[in-house]
C-alpha cells in the first residue's frame, strides 16, 4: 500500500489525501472563512485539514484537544470557522465536522497567496495568563524547510519515511510534516492516547519503517528505559532530528550504543521563529560534554548574541504575535529580529545553551511562563495572592505554588480549580496554602526560584 | 542483589514525583497524575542502577499504579533472573 499517512485510527494514500484536502479547502473558501482552528488529535482527517487549509489560503490554529475547556474557548473563538473530527473528538455542536465535509467531494484549485500572511497561529503560554498566538508565514516555513532539507544529515539521506511524536498543537511537529507534505514522505504519528501504552508506541515506531525520527529528548528518554529499543526495532532508523528542550549527554551516548550508525541532530528554535533555526549534528566523541545547539555554518537565519549573551535571531524564519504586541520582536524590513530570551555561546563554530534570562521553563518541550499560572490561580474565587517557582534538581524542572487565600478554599479545591484553567502539564507539584508571602523592601513579591544539587 | 520492597519503590517515588501527595504503598499514581513520564523516567533508570531492570514495554500500564504493584514487578524480574 501506497500510504502517505498512519496513524492509530487509520492511514491515507496519496490520492485520499489530495481528495479530502481539496473538500475541505473548497468548503472553508465557499464559506469565505479567512481563520480556522482545528481540534487535534492526530486522526487522517486532521492531517487532511491541515493541508486543505494550505491549499485555502486559510490561517489554521492546530488546538489540542485536551486543553481545559475555558482555555480551549479563548483560542477557538479567535477563529472564523472550527474544524474537528467527530470520529476523534466526539460530536461538538456548532463546529463543523470534517466527516460531513469530506462527504461531499470538492473540486480545489489552490491559488498563489500572499507568502507573508500566516498559515498557521500556534498557541503558547504567555505570561498574561492567556495563551499567546503566534502567526507563522508560508515564507517562514518556506525558509525552515529550505533549511532542514539542506542539514547534512537531511540532505545526504533524504529520508522517505518519517515518525512524529509531537502534538500537533507543538511546532516541533512542523518539522516531521511540513518535511512529509513538502517531500511526499510517508509520515507515521505517535498519538497521545498510545502513549500510556508503551508497548503499542514500540510497535507503531516498528512497523513505521521511519528513517527519520523526530522526537523530544524527554520522549527517547523514555524509551531508553526499555532495552528493546534499538536498532532491531527500527532496522531503517537513520537519524533523529532533536529539538524543544536539552538533549543531555547521556540520551545521545544511549542511542549512538543502541543504534550503531545513528546520526542526531540537536536543533534550537522558539516557536517565534518557525520551529527551529540552529542544528548541530552529535558524534559520539562529543557526548562527554555538554551537546552544541547549533552550527554556525548552516543556520535558518542570523544569528547574534547580545552583550548579555542573549540569543537574537534575523531573517525570514522570524515571524510575530497574532494580537500585535512586540514582545521580543524589533526592527522591521531586513531588520527584523526576535530576541528569543534565550542564553547562548559560540564556540569553535557551535551555538550552546546555557538557559534563560527570564523565569519560563521547558518541561517534556512544552514552554511553561510561571507568571501564566499566577495569573490563572489568581483567577480563582478566595485567591488573594500566587506565587510559583521554579525549583531544578539535576535537569529537571519542577513547578511549586504559594497561595495566599481569604481562608474559604483548600490547596485540594485550588487544585482543583487549577485544573480547570491550564494545560495538565503546566500544573505545579505542590501546592501551599501560606498565610503569607514574603515581600521584598520594594513591594515585589520575593522570588525564591533555586536550584538543588 | 537486595530484594526491592515496597517502601524502597515508596521512598524512590517520594523523592522523584513532584507533588503534593503522600505516597503510601497502595496509593494511585498513574490517574492522579503523581507519577508523571519525567518521574517514571527517574524511577526506571534508578530500578536498572539497583540491578533490576524493569522493561515497560513488557508489562501494561496497570502494573504501575500503585508502589505495591511496582514492588511486585521488581520481584517477577529478579526470579526470573532479569538484569
Amino acid at each position: 500500500m501506497n500510504e502517505i499517512y498512519k496513524s492509530s485510527s487509520g492511514t491515507l494514500t496519496a490520492a485520499e489525501l489530495e481528495s479530502y484536502s481539496g473538500s475541505i479547502a473548497a468548503f472553508i473558501k465557499e464559506k469565505r472563512m479567512n481563520t480556522a482552528a482545528i481540534i487535534c488529535g492526530k486522526s487522517p482527517l486532521v492531517f487532511a485539514a491541515i493541508r486543505g487549509c494550505l491549499m485555502a489560503g486559510v490561517c489554521y490554529s492546530p488546538v489540542d484537544e485536551a486543553l481545559p475547556e475555558q482555555r480551549l474557548q479563548s483560542i477557538l473563538s479567535n477563529a472564523d470557522i472550527v474544524l474537528y473530527d467527530s470520529m476523534e473528538a466526539g460530536t461538538r455542536a456548532g463546529y463543523s465536522d470534517l466527516r460531513e465535509i469530506i462527504q461531499n467531494r470538492r473540486s480545489f484549485i489552490p491559488s498563489v497567496e500572499d507568502p507573508s500572511l500566516p498559515v498557521y497561529r500556534i498557541y503558547t503560554s504567555g505570561t498574561t495568563g492567556a495563551p499567546k498566538g503566534i502567526g507563522v508565514s508560508l515564507r517562514n516555513v518556506g525558509n525552515f524547510l529550505r533549511w532542514f532539507c539542506g542539514i547534512p544529515a537531511i540532505a545526504e539521506i533524504k529520508p522517505r519515511s518519517v515518525l512524529n511524536q509531537a502534538m500537533f498543537s507543538f511546532d516541533l511537529s512542523v518539522a516531521d510534516m511540513y518535511y512529509s507534505l513538502y517531500t511526499g514522505a510517508r509520515l507515521t504519528v505517535i498519538e497521545r492516547g498510545l502513549m500510556s501504552d508503551l508497548g503499542g508506541v514500540f510497535r507503531r515506531m516498528r512497523d513505521s519503517g521511519a528513517e527519520l525520527a523526530v522526537f523530544t529528548p524527554g520522549f527517547a528518554e523514555l524509551c531508553l528505559c526499555d532495552s528493546s529499543f534499538c536498532a532491531e526495532l527500527m532496522p531503517k532508523l537513520r537519524v533523529i532530528f532533536f529539538c524543544g528542550e536539552v538533549l543531555k549527554p547521556m540520551t545521545a551516548a544511549k542511542l549512538f550504543k543502541r543504534f550503531p550508525g545513528l546520526r542526531i541532530i540537536n536543533a534550537y528554535g522558539p516557536t517565534e521563529a518557525c520551529c527551529a533555526v540552529t542544528a548541530a549534528e552529535i558524534t559520539p566523541d562529543m557526548t562527554e560534554g555538554e551537546l552544541p545547539i547549533g552550527d554556525m555554518s548552516h543556520t535558518a537565519g542570523e544569528i547574534s548574541l547580545t552583550e548579555n549573551g542573549e540569543i537574537v535571531i534575523y531573517g525570514e524564519s522570524v515571524a510575530g504575535y497574532t494580537d500585535g504586541l512586540p514582545g521580543g520582536f524589533c526592527g522591521g524590513g531586513s531588520d527584523r529580529c526576535f530576541y528569543t530570551g534565550d542564553l547562548g555561546y559560540i564556540k569553535d563554530g557551535k551555538l550552546f545553551f546555557r538557559g534563560r534570562i527570564d523565569r519560563q521553563i521547558k518541561i517534556m518541550g512544552f514552554r511553561i511562563e510561571p507568571a501564566d499560572i499566577e495569573n490563572n490561580l489568581l483567577k480563582i474565587d478566595g485567591v488573594i495572592q500566587a506565587e510559583v517557582s521554579v525549583t531544578r534538581r539535576g535537569s529537571r524542572h519542577s513547578l511549586s505554588a504559594a497561595v495566599r487565600t481569604d481562608g474559604n478554599i483548600t490547596a485540594e479545591e485550588i487544585r482543583a480549580a487549577l485544573l480547570e484553567l491550564i494545560p495538565a502539564y503546566m500544573m505545579p507539584g505542590k501546592i501551599v496554602v501560606a498565610d503569607e508571602i514574603p515581600l521584598s523592601p520594594n513591594g515585589k513579591l520575593m522570588r525564591s526560584d533555586r536550584t538543588d544539587e | 542483589m537486595n530484594e526491592i520492597t515496597v517502601d524502597i519503590i515508596v521512598g524512590l517515588l517520594s523523592e522523584f514525583c513532584e507533588h503534593d501527595a503522600e505516597i503510601l504503598p497502595d496509593t494511585e499514581l498513574l490517574d492522579s497524575g503523581i507519577l508523571d513520564s519525567l518521574a517514571f523516567i527517574e524511577l526506571l533508570n534508578a530500578l536498572e542502577d539497583m540491578g533490576c531492570p524493569v522493561q515497560p514495554t513488557q508489562h501494561p500500564r496497570e502494573c504501575f499504579s500503585t508502589p505495591e504493584k511496582i514492588a511486585g514487578l521488581c520481584r517477577v524480574c529478579n526470579d526470573s533472573g532479569c538484569g
